[in-house]
């Protein structure tokens, strides 16, 4: 994997270069003032105040939302563009396979992901402790907070080969993804909505399940079952791009 | 065993359980029949012996005969009780909780009645003599004209038993042959009556105008204070919590703040230490690893166990006014919260006499606070809270506090007197009247002084009759603390009907008090305790017109 060519491209264009600091700096520089002015919002709310009670829901959404907007970005190479090679030159002229180009986009995708989510770590941790949330709580949030950034930001990657020279159409598509999935999906089914679900999950509150003509599936398993053929969706939208590529 | 059972639960039959490791046993209590909704009055004698008492059919109240080891010893039982009438009753067997009981009932308002008798020892025993307003020295029979009033008629009647006594407090009422008959005495909001005729025996038992008599000397003065007007509730609770410099009392805002700001500052080192390559990358990988990883523990550590966060908050305000001879009736408005889940236990001091929730528990949360009472009169208050729960209380407390604000209407002047007699120092002290407001500044322990001040006349108004502005205007007083500025405002003097004492033209005299007793505090090192309480003295004006 070290020497996947995908990979170190893309690994010295963000960090050789320094075009990828920008995306950890947006991550952070919004992620540290709304965690700290969300400690002087507080509301009462039936029995209970938000503010510093809240802090670590607050800061796990807005760290949900940030690492899945920039994943998608990342993954759609919207930062630096013109230094990555185009993905048919890698499979056309320098032969890849299509595993090859696969792995390298898909490791870099995963670093960026476990890399956002280690510079966020100290505001969450920080958060959880002023917010007295139980540890098995914030490991669970961590999880959710990679797997959803990943199941998400496959997309970008499926969007990238898609339409690789309509960088706008990408760009668009990218958005109303993001939009759908973190705003729109909450109208169809609450629990598929990853902020109601991780709010929930914060809140220890039970989400209703899914019914569908009198079988019923707990608001768990349907919103991980969503998720997961998101990923799977995309993951075979992206596979069958990669083919198409270099069939055309 | 005494329970005392709030007014609010009676309405359904009470199961009290007893349980051990042993055995279980339940009782349940209907409390209904023995409702009153008028204020009771209850007579003590010796050996149940009650005179032919009768107030006759214009009197609401109760009259409850009972002994003198059935007296509670929780003041809070003798709440719906307006008078206590002792007759030829010795109070050497009365409990210690039993007479601190008593007292602070009487200083909460109660009106004792000590009806004197043949037995006059009894009198003299200290237990008694503690409320008497007299020292009984024998007895004498003399003749009793009972007519205080100008048209009574009523003939004198002879051979009456009466205690003789020299007075140590109060003020003579009635007096015969230079025996003081009635003698009235105040504690703190309450009142002792002492006559010195002994009813039950003849002439006085067989007396008619007996009935119409009591009904004088138990008779209410009136005019009794306005209760203390203070809100307390979720909006004034949101108001302060809301309050930055309230919030960091329970979060370590500053800290976050450094450690948010040195953590932007470390990344920012890194990722200049990475492009500059002065360090060979992977040092610098290793390192920033290093870095983010002792950040994140290093402040879990900190705003989880160190960093001076409390498990909980308790918030004391108190409002404290000018009773009578130096006492004040104090509402201190609680509020409990927690950051943690875990039990409280309130140590509530002696004096206490209602302790009203504020706050509604949610409808799934059980309320299993308890109140335990010692035999001292303290009070503990346990109280499970989940975490960021919190709940609000009243306690109403009458208390010692020997600080004297007087005020002298003349013409347009107002004659201020102020004798700090207390042991603590008042800070920031206003006088506030109809359109003006003077800073009077600190007022320490023993200070005494007489000043004078200016009442504003309305300039337009002046020429027409010289009519003062009535509404009292508290909008303009700063504070420099906050939160001391939320309390004023939204709790103390808050803008709607409780304002009615002083926007009809009134003088208020307020004060900070320095440094409080705890009348509630919870003694943990993990859980803040922040009191705030303010003196306050309001006295009507009269308007032109009254002049």
């Amino acid at each position: 994997m070290k020497d996947n060519p995908v990979l170190r491209e893309s690994l010295e264009v963000f960090f050789g270069e320094g075009h990828g600091f920008a995306v950890y700096f947006y991550l952070l520089i919004i992620l540290a003032p709304v965690e700290f002015f969300s400690l002087y919002l507080p509301s009462l709310d039936a029995q209970m105040w938000s503010g510093s009670a809240s802090l670590f829901k607050v800061s796990a959404v807005t760290t949900l939302l940030l690492m899945v907007y920039f994943a998608l970005r990342v993954a759609n190479q919207e930062f630096a563009p013109w230094r990555f090679k185009a993905t048919k030159r890698w499979l056309r002229e320098d032969g890849l396979a299509i595993a090859t180009v696969g792995q390298g986009q898909l490791a870099f995708l995963s670093l960026h992901v476990a890399l956002s989510m280690l510079l966020c770590l100290p505001f969450l941790i920080w958060a959880a402790a002023i917010a007295r949330t139980p540890l098995p709580r914030v490991a669970g949030t961590l999880l959710l907070l990679m797997f959803y950034a990943f199941s998400y930001s496959i997309w970008g990657l499926a969007t990238l080969v898609l339409w690789e020279r309509r960088a706008e159409s990408r760009q668009v598509f990218i958005r109303c993804w993001f939009f759908f999935v973190v705003v729109i999906s909450a109208l169809f089914y609450l629990p598929v909505n990853p902020v109601a679900f991780l709010l929930a999950y914060l809140g220890r509150q039970e989400l209703a399940p899914l019914s569908i003509a009198g079988w019923k599936a707990p608001a768990a398993v349907a919103h991980f079952a969503f998720h997961l053929l998101v990923a799977f969706t995309g993951l075979m939208a992206y596979r069958w791009a990669l083919r198409r590529d270099l069939a055309v | 065993m005494h329970l005392t059972v709030d007014p609010d639960f009676i309405s359904r039959p009470l199961k009290i359980t007893f349980s051990s490791p042993a055995d279980r046993a339940s009782l349940e209590v209907d409390l209904r029949r023995y409702f009153s909704p008028a204020p009771v009055t209850l007579m003590v004698s010796e050996g149940n012996t009650i005179p032919p008492l009768s107030f006759g059919s214009a009197s609401a109240n109760r009259l409850v005969a009972l002994t003198l080891t059935e007296l509670p010893p929780d003041p809070r039982a003798l709440l719906g009780v307006s008078h206590l009438i002792l007759y030829d009753q010795s109070l050497r067997d009365l409990s210690r909780s039993q007479l601190l009981a008593l007292d602070s009932w009487l200083t909460a308002g109660g009106r004792m009645v000590i009806l004197g008798s043949l037995n006059y020892p009894l009198y003299q025993e200290p237990a008694i003599s503690r409320f008497l307003p007299v020292r009984v020295t024998g007895i004498k029979r003399i003749s009793f004209h009972p007519g205080p009033g100008p048209n009574d008629s009523s003939a004198p009647i002879d051979n009456v038993w009466a205690q003789a006594s020299t007075v140590v407090t109060g003020k003579v009422l009635a007096e015969t042959q230079g025996i003081p008959v009635l003698v009235e005495a105040s504690r703190g909001k309450g009142r002792i009556t002492y006559l010195s005729l002994d009813i039950g025996r003849p002439p006085l038992s067989q007396w008619d105008g007996l009935p119409k008599f009591l009904q004088r000397v138990l008779a209410s003065p009136g005019g009794d204070d306005l209760a203390l007007r203070t809100r307390w509730d979720e909006t004034v609770f949101a108001q302060l919590i809301q309050s930055p410099s309230f919030i960091s009392t329970y979060v370590p805002t500053g800290a976050l703040f450094l450690a948010i700001v040195g953590y932007l500052l470390g990344i920012g080192v890194f990722s200049w230490l990475w492009q500059r390559r002065r360090f060979a990358r992977r040092t610098v990988m290793v390192t920033g690893l290093c870095f983010v990883t002792l950040s994140g523990l290093g402040g879990y550590l900190l705003f989880s166990r160190g960093g001076n966060i409390p498990d909980g908050v308790l918030l004391s305000s108190t409002v404290m006014e000018s009773s009578a001879d130096g006492y004040v009736e104090a509402q201190s408005n609680l509020a409990m919260f927690s950051t943690q889940i875990r039990q409280y236990d309130l140590a509530i001091e002696r004096g206490w006499m209602d302790l009203i929730p504020v706050s509604v528990p949610a409808k799934e949360r059980a309320e299993p606070a308890v109140v335990f009472q010692d035999g001292s009169g303290s009070s503990r208050f346990q109280l499970p809270l989940r975490e960021w729960d919190y709940r609000l209380f009243r306690v109403r407390f009458v208390d010692r506090f020997p600080l004297r604000a007087e005020f002298e209407q003349q013409g347009g002047k107002l004659l201020m007197r102020l004798n700090n007699q207390s042991a603590k120092d008042l800070a920031d002290c206003w006088l506030v009247t109809p359109g003006q407001r003077y800073a009077l500044g600190d007022i320490p322990r023993g200070a005494s002084w007489t000043r004078e001040f200016a009442l504003a006349v309305e300039e337009g108004q002046q020429q027409a009759g010289g009519r003062r502005s009535d509404a009292v205007d508290f909008r303009e007083i700063p504070f420099k603390d906050k939160t001391r500025e939320i309390l004023f405002h939204a709790s103390f003097f808050p803008r709607d009907d409780g304002s009615v004492r002083w926007s009809a033209g009134a003088a208020v005299f307020f004060g900070w008090v320095k440094d409080p007793d705890r009348r509630v505090s919870v003694h943990d090192n993990r859980i803040r305790n922040y009191d705030y309480t303010l003196f306050r003295a309001i006295v009507p004006l009269a308007g032109p017109e009254d002049e």
